[in-house]
């Protein structure tokens, strides 16, 4: 699927009356669409309506939400908004939102696409799925976009992300079809065991139904348990920066916090070393050493291996003659095979020769340092670590005693999630576990209810003389269940490895990799990255999925160097114009330092630069020396194409004390 | 025929495998395994129990001799075979080992052989410890005394 934003318009709305257009006449956008629009000129009301022409939301936009979007001062009673986007490099799709103010306050949409002009929000099917509310947030990248990623929350789910722009859903499509093709199958046989059928079909419902409602509250538990540990874990570290800044505990604090250090790193190397040991069943059991040594050395008195080899007997029994030069006659060679058979294969040889080379290699004098002597090392670097904890937390108790209201929230809240951790865990284990024998209908268990089902289902078949379909149904949702498996796995792997390996050249000095994606994007040894890292994974993990699968998708960036410092904004100015195929980014006078020349080389200078003004007394007289051409002039704002002018804007217009959208 | 653990085996120790020292499922057969042979514990698999592995994983590469060493002392033992008795021990051999192929294999009744021994290794564990662990540091403990408290090796 392929999506380009050509333009869009609006009047009667909060923002200036303009049209701004980024197709040429074939309707080919560039690759890079620079707007420059300084406070107050209706960036977020422009952000806001691109994003509902989108995804059909100001539907369901109540009036207090439609009402602030009349222009405050002309108050017409109808305001528009019109989106035109180009689909699969063909036809164009137009979403015209209508806005009635006064006492109803409601937005009603129509579409066009092709020779098609509808009422209300309807894009075609085969654009929606990527057009619903949670995918078509991804086209609109901002910071709070980026961290929504890496922490999971604002129903952010990274996994689902990649399955549905790489097309996975359709294998569960696929699976639902053939569930249901098979019930509909059974339900057309006529069996003479109705009643029996019948009983079995409602104990399916019913199972069905508890399993999907244990499912799903089991994924909602995990994200829950996700949630919760990285809020405890920032807790943790905000509540014991903020105690320590007292200094009356910070020496001991990092007096304690370093023993702990240093012995949980003791831990570590202690069973880092027992790991690599571990292979060796006489480091484990030196007993075994004694054993070992008594197997070769009966070998060698047994004369094992022989000297002599098997396959010599073999071949001289082909040979007419023996090597003595007499004829090879039957009692001959009834003599030689007899000599054969009690002959080990040369096969064996090689094993015993290597298993002897082994024990003497092994077994002469015990491993050093013994298992032993690194599990006591391992208990008592354990034991120390636990102590310093202790220690650690009997200080962060007192310095919380001794701190102030927000220190004593901040721990009080810690607390309770901490005490929630627990029944979210049990919740997840229950349902994680095998069956047992106690387990009933009532039971949080998933496999319990899979194994009901799937008896109930063979039942079902039996009953209904339908198994060899069941059996076929069932192999094909293995097959797609594998397929799926093995292709997200691959999928979420290479987007994994090019993210990283982006990464890795846009933020040297800071490197931070991503090392899953699950519900959220998970960086490598730590749980959030600052600002510019968030933002850094967020564009090359989006810019990954925007255009991997075979699609394509514009991004639409509000302020995409704000957070960013200098070096970084240079590495991803260069970088966005090679991974993203159409970006339209809202920039603001004070974005384009370090930013936009390394971008505009990057996107080979198939860069489009608008700037967008409201029309005011300052303006109005800051225009005519700005250059560049007006493509489009209304009442109450202006928009001027030319890379001159957008450089010329002085950054003085940019100031906070103009009125903001 | 590969490798096989007891089927209860990778939800038991879910909460400990993957750390140091048992970054893999192999190691929680070696763990078993071992302790299968310390106490003499040999418990056939059923069929369709799940593979886990076919061959011997890097890791264990050098000391794979040592392991199979091991099963074949104990599965003579087991059987009133005398270390002297050239033939018996010939015979033994062949039926346990196949080094034919690339690498050292085990031939289905080996792999049988260790399996077994494995998963008693398991059940010995499972029944010493009640719960499964949740402690890297306690398992190991409560495996080093449990291989201690038997006279080296029980057949």
């Amino acid at each position: 699927m392929k999506i380009e934003l050509l333009g869009w318009e609006s009047k009667g709305l909060r923002c200036p009356d303009a049209r701004i257009w980024l197709g040429d006449e074939q309707d080919n956008v560039p690759c890079v669409s620079l707007i420059q629009m300084p406070n107050g000129t209706g960036k977020t009301t422009t952000l806001d309506c691109l994003r509902a022409a989108m995804d059909g939301s100001a539907m369901t936009w109540s009036a207090e939400h439609v009402a602030p979007f009349q222009c405050k001062a002309t108050t017409p009673e109808e305001g528009k908004f019109i989106a035109t986007f180009r689909l699969n490099d063909t036809k164009r799709m137009v979403i015209e939102m209508n806005f009635y103010f006064g006492e109803y306050n409601q937005v009603v949409y129509r579409t066009t696409y092709g020779s098609r002009n509808d009422e209300g929000y309807k894009p075609p099917p085969e654009v929606a799925r990527y057009l619903q509310k949670q995918f078509s947030g991804l086209l609109f990248f901002n910071g709070e976009l980026a961290n929504n990623l890496i922490d999971g929350s604002n129903n952010t789910n990274a996994a689902e992300i990649i399955d549905t722009f790489y097309g996975l859903y359709q294998l569960t499509e696929l699976k639902r079809l053939a569930r249901s093709s098979y019930d509909q199958y059974v339900a057309k046989k006529k069996s003479v065991k109705v009643k029996s059928l019948r009983k079995i079909e409602e104990d399916l419902k019913r199972w069905r139904t508890r399993r999907d409602k244990l499912r799903s509250a089991f994924n909602t538990a995990k994200s829950e348990r996700e949630e919760l540990q990285m809020a405890i874990a920032t807790l943790e570290k905000e509540t014991e920066e903020h105690l320590l800044k007292s200094s009356q505990f910070q020496k001991e604090e990092q007096a304690a916090l370093a023993a702990r250090n240093k012995a949980t790193t003791e831990v570590d190397s202690a069973l880092e070393r027992i790991s690599n040991q571990f292979p060796n069943p006489v480091f484990l059991n030196p007993g075994l050493a004694s054993e070992l040594k008594m197997l070769a050395d009966n070998l060698n008195t047994l004369k094992l291996p022989e000297h002599t080899s098997k396959i010599f007997f073999e071949e001289l029994l082909k040979e007419p003659v023996c090597i003595c030069d007499r004829a090879m006659d039957d009692a001959s060679k009834t003599a030689i095979e007899k000599r054969q058979q009690a002959i080990m294969g040369d096969a064996i040889t090689g094993f015993l020769n290597n298993f002897k080379s082994a024990v003497w290699t092994h077994c002469d004098s015990p491993p050093e340092p013994s298992f032993e002597k690194l599990l006591t090392e391992l208990e008592t670097q354990q034991e120390i670590a636990v102590q310093a904890q202790s220690k650690l937390d009997n200080i962060l108790h007192e310095a919380e005693l001794a701190g102030d209201q927000q220190v004593q929230e901040k721990s009080k809240l810690l607390k309770e999630k901490q005490a929630s951790l627990p029944g979210i865990q049990k919740q997840i284990e229950d349902a994680e576990r095998p069956s047992h024998g106690g387990d009933d209908d009532d039971s949080g268990c998933l496999d319990y209810f899979n194994k009901k089902i799937e008896e109930g289902e063979r039942r079902q078949a039996e009953l209904s003389d339908s198994l060899d379909k069941k059996l076929k149904t069932d192999a094909l949702i293995d097959l797609l269940d594998t397929a799926y498996r093995r292709t997200h796995d691959e999928l979420k792997a290479q987007v994994i490895a090019d993210a990283n390996s982006q990464l890795r050249s846009i933020l040297k000095l800071n490197l931070v990799q991503i090392d899953d994606i699950a519900n959220s994007v998970k960086l490598l040894s730590q749980a959030q990255g600052s600002v510019g890292q968030n933002l850094s994974v967020g564009y090359v993990f989006l810019a990954g999925i925007l255009h991997g699968g075979g699609n394509q998708f514009p991004l639409v960036v509000d302020s995409p160097a704000g957070a960013l410092d200098h070096l970084v904004r240079e590495e991803v100015g260069r970088l966005l114009p090679q991974l993203i195929g159409q970006l339209v980014a809202f920039v603001i006078p004070s974005e384009r330092q370090w930013f936009i020349k390394p971008l505009a080389e990057a996107a080979k200078d198939s860069v489009q630069y608008l700037t967008q003004l409201r029309l005011n007394d300052y303006t109005r007289e800051v225009i005519p020396k700005l250059g560049g051409s007006t493509v489009s002039e209304s009442a109450d704002g202006i928009v001027i194409d030319g890379r001159d002018a957008f450089f010329s804007l002085g950054e003085e217009v940019d100031s906070e004390d103009e009125p903001k959208t | 025929m590969s490798f096989q653990l007891h089927p209860e085996a990778r939800n038991w120790f879910k909460k400990v495998q993957g750390q140091d020292p048992l970054p893999t499922l192999f190691d929680v057969y070696q763990l078993c395994f071992n302790l299968g042979i310390a106490h003499g514990r040999c418990t056939h698999l059923d069929d369709g129990v799940d593979n886990f592995m076919d061959e011997f994983i890097q890791r264990y590469r050098n000391h794979q001799m040592l392991m199979v060493g091991t099963m074949l002392t104990h599965a003579m033992k087991r059987q009133g075979i005398e270390l002297t008795d050239r033939s018996a021990v010939v015979e033994e051999i062949e039926r346990l080992v196949d080094s034919s192929g690339m690498g050292m294999q085990l031939t289905s009744e080996g792999y049988r052989e260790m399996n077994a021994y494995a998963a008693g290794g398991f059940n010995a564990l499972r029944e010493e410890l009640e719960e499964p662990p949740s402690e890297i540091t306690y398992l190991l403990k409560r495996f080093r005394t449990f291989l201690k408290g038997t006279d080296s090796v029980k057949i």
